[in-house]
């Protein structure tokens, strides 16, 4: 049973389409990527998925439980930063986890925030007013926030804009900490190193429409690998193929580069041929990568 | 010959008139210089166009010659042609001359109009004084230069004493109010108050009953000057 | 719902800016009460001139009665001012900051959040109000003691005696909560449309100035809409100190701020439950 489904999800804006029927699931326990180029429509995806932008038409269930039904019930149950982390500027993070905790219907013990408070990092800071702060220092508090209702699922909009590297890396693991402990997290983002890490299932949006969707394992599995092989000197390989079952895998020379799509237990099957044929191996690439997929995708796409 | 019989006959009647109407006079002040001082209770009702205020009760303090002061723990309108005006006329005998008019009922009493005449340059353009065979003071009309015309009522009772009345009614000239209304901040002015008494009116008056005259206690100058 | 309402009464608590609010009245009033401290003889001979003219007025006139009645006439424009300037931002303020969308996303709905801040907004009024009421009656009183009132009108002057106007500043201040209310609702109307903070103050403010100026035009073309422009009725306060009170000229105008106050809020609020949150 999914955590979300979300079902022919349609959005316009005046003249434009931001949102054309689109539908996936995400399962629990999963971390779910949501990729596209700007525009895509994945904010606009967040914000459906929050109430915040009512669509045109489509169903977005949480629990299996449709949202403009149960939107009280199931919005307790989920937490979220959109886009970048804005507070009360003249407030301390403290007393800004405290209004928030508010529009909780639970109750959100003084307890509970504290020890958000130490789990993102701002202990000693947390009655700094929120205007003194980094953009990292926000986010933090940005997270803090997303968890105090301590929600099953969590929607995190792209949630590394403006961070550093240092801050890239603690996000990571903060939310494999967040899957670890059994939520569920969606993440839209551009860095799609970041998804290719991270992610159990991803969609590729363009235009407001699915490209693709699955799971990684699907999508940038090794059934399909686009290898790369550098030899020592520009050879014309295809005279060599030719009439060979390496023919048809062939997919070309660039200078020093030779291309086959090939499976990965072919790979040193292809390397002895090349070898017999007495062409010099320098390096050999094989892994098939998400941008890759993402560009290759999105330009058809875009075409 | 003719000329010089009238202009002698009118010589000697004016003196005549004039020895008559000083006659009446001291009839009157014979009561009114009773009085070095008094103070009593009034009560004081306004029908003044263009004025909306309420009756008001007060005290009014007189000392000869001319200290007048009305007290009340309130604000209070009086015309610039108050009574204590006919007090300081009839006792400045060197400012005006009297001048007997004719005789005419007030109050159903047979009255002597006084008209006094100022001697110097003075407010007051003209009074008529209506006064009756016990020298009191029945009504009075006082035009000034500045303020147009007062007319006084004064009603007495048995227990009036040195020719003061019970009550006095002063009817006066009034000027239409018009306040700007950057003055007045009625800006967008949907509603106004209406004025209490009628608009077209171009008197007002004041009626003004005493009670509890007290006269010639000697009461401290004080209360004329005290906030 | 009331747990939200303390939460939006808290940030108006918190910001900054709903003190300048108080702290402008604070300082305009008490400059007025220095003023006629010093000068308010003069200031007052100079108003009821036309009436020293014809009579002898005797009778305590500057009283703390009659300064609070300066004081709420000369904040005609200023009340609003300062009114729209929270009002205006306690929705347009959390969409520019990005807080609107946090809120939005919560359990609670719309619904509840936009009543919980115009309530909110109304509290806030009703403080200022009450504010100004003590610095204005209550401190008058105690700068200048208590005394008959002089009411100067277009048409002349109505005197009430010092018995007679405690009770009218409290009707006088309940009206002019509502009027404010009024003005509370049309910044809060245009907060729901805006994603800044400084449209809707100018906007209201523009608004206002707008319609007192067509109020105020004796053009035959605006007489026809002066009865409906709101404007006009918000100097209705000053009918309180008429003698007699015109209630029925108080009862229609107040039904008339009542429903601009309904339009205005039901149109925000219709807006704000459907708008889409893009900030």
């Amino acid at each position: 049973m999914s955590i979300l489904s979300v079902k022919n999800l349609s959005k316009t804006y005046q003249q434009f389409k931001a949102l054309d029927n689109l539908s996936f699931d995400v399962q629990p326990g999963q971390i779910y990527g949501l990729l596209g180029p700007n525009g895509a429509g994945k904010s606009t995806t967040m914000r459906c998925l929050l109430t915040l932008i009512k669509p045109d038409a489509g169903d977005i269930s949480y629990f299996s439980k449709k949202l403009n039904e149960h939107r009280r019930e199931i919005l307790n149950k989920v937490g979220y930063l959109i886009e970048k982390p804005d507070f009360y500027n003249y407030l301390s993070a403290y007393n800004n986890l405290k209004l928030l905790s508010k529009y909780s219907t639970n109750k959100i013990e003084d307890k509970t925030i504290h020890s958000l408070i130490e789990k993102v990092g701002l202990k000693g800071r947390e009655n700094d007013a929120v205007k003194k702060y980094s953009h990292g220092m926000k986010q933090r508090l940005g997270l803090a926030q997303v968890l105090l209702n301590n929600p099953d699922l969590i929607i995190l909009d792209e949630p590394n804009t403006g961070l550093d590297p240092q801050g890239i890396v603690e996000l990571r693991n903060f939310i494999f900490d967040l899957k670890n402990e059994g939520k569920t997290v969606i993440l839209s983002s551009h860095i799609l190193n970041e998804i290719e890490q991270l992610a159990d299932s991803m969609i590729i949006i363009n235009k407001g429409k699915s490209i693709i969707q699955g799971t990684k394992e699907e999508l940038l599995g090794e059934n399909n690998l686009h290898v790369k092989i550098e030899v020592e000197h520009s050879t014309p390989i295809e005279k060599i193929v030719q009439n060979t079952h390496w023919q048809n895998k062939y997919k070309g020379t660039n200078d020093t580069t030779v291309s086959f799509d090939i499976e990965k237990k072919e790979i040193p099957h292809l390397v002895s041929f090349l070898s017999d044929n007495e062409i010099g191996i320098v390096a050999v690439s094989y892994r098939k990568k998400l941008e890759e997929l993402y560009m290759s995708l999105t330009q058809i796409s875009n075409a | 010959m003719r000329n010089y019989i009238l202009v002698v006959t009118l010589f000697i009647s004016s003196i005549t008139i004039a020895q008559d109407a000083k006659e009446v006079i001291r009839r009157c002040n014979k009561n009114l210089l009773q009085i070095k001082d008094y103070y009593c209770k009034a009560h004081i009702d306004f029908d003044i166009p263009g004025l909306n205020i309420e009756k008001i009760d007060g005290t009014i303090y007189y000392k000869r010659p001319n200290k007048f002061r009305i007290k009340s723990n309130g604000i209070i309108f009086m015309p610039k042609q108050n009574p204590n005006q006919i007090l300081n006329i009839m006792a400045d005998t060197n400012a005006f001359m009297p001048v007997f008019i004719a005789k005419e009922t007030v109050n159903g009493l047979v009255c002597d109009i006084i008209q006094m005449v100022p001697l110097k340059e003075n407010d007051i353009a003209a009074a008529k004084i209506y006064i009756d065979a016990k020298g009191y003071i029945q009504k009075a009309e006082i035009t000034s230069k500045e303020n147009g015309t007062a007319m006084v009522n004064n009603k007495f009772d048995a227990t009036s004493k040195y020719g003061m009345p019970c009550q006095t009614l002063i009817t006066f000239d009034i000027k239409k109010f018009k306040v700007p209304k950057m003055v007045s901040v009625e800006l967008n002015a949907k509603t106004t108050a209406k004025p209490t008494t009628t608009s077209t009116k171009t008197t007002g008056s004041i009626k003004i009953t005493y009670t509890s005259y007290l006269f010639n206690t000697k009461f401290s100058d004080t209360v004329f000057t005290d906030k | 719902m009331l747990k939200l309402i303390g939460v939006e009464l808290y940030k108006i608590y918190t910001k900054p800016r709903s003190y300048l609010g108080l702290l402008a009245i604070t300082i305009i009033v008490c400059l007025i009460h220095i003023a006629m401290y010093s000068g308010g003889q003069e200031y007052l001979d100079f108003i009821f001139a036309t009436f020293k003219d014809s009579f002898d007025v005797s009778g305590k006139i500057l009283t703390g009665n009659l300064i609070a009645f300066i004081i709420l006439q000369m904040l005609v424009v200023q009340m609003p001012l300062l009114v729209a300037f929270v009002t205006g931002d306690i929705i347009s303020g959390e969409a520019s900051g990005g807080t609107l969308r946090i809120l939005a996303g919560k359990p609670y709905s719309r619904s509840h959040i936009f009543f919980s801040k115009f309530i909110a907004c109304a509290i806030y009024t009703f403080v200022l109000v009450v504010w100004l009421g003590i610095l204005a009656v209550v401190l008058g009183h105690l700068l200048f003691g208590s005394g008959d009132m002089m009411v100067l009108k277009t048409e002349g002057l109505v005197v009430l005696r010092d018995g007679d106007i405690l009770w009218r500043y409290g009707y006088a201040f309940i009206i002019a909560f509502f009027i404010l209310l009024l003005i509370a609702s049309l910044a809060f109307c245009i907060s729901s449309f805006a994603e800044n903070s400084i449209t809707p103050i100018v906007i209201t403010m523009g608004l206002i100035i707008i319609s007192t100026v067509i109020g105020t035009l004796e053009v035959p073309l605006f007489e026809y809409i002066k009865p409906i422009l709101f404007t006009t009725h918000m100097i209705i306060w000053r009918n309180m100190f008429d003698k007699p009170v015109p209630w029925n000229d108080i009862l229609l105008s107040m039904s008339i701020v009542f429903s601009y106050t309904c339009l205005f809020t039901g149109i925000a609020w219709f807006h704000f439950t459907r708008k889409d949150i893009l900030t």
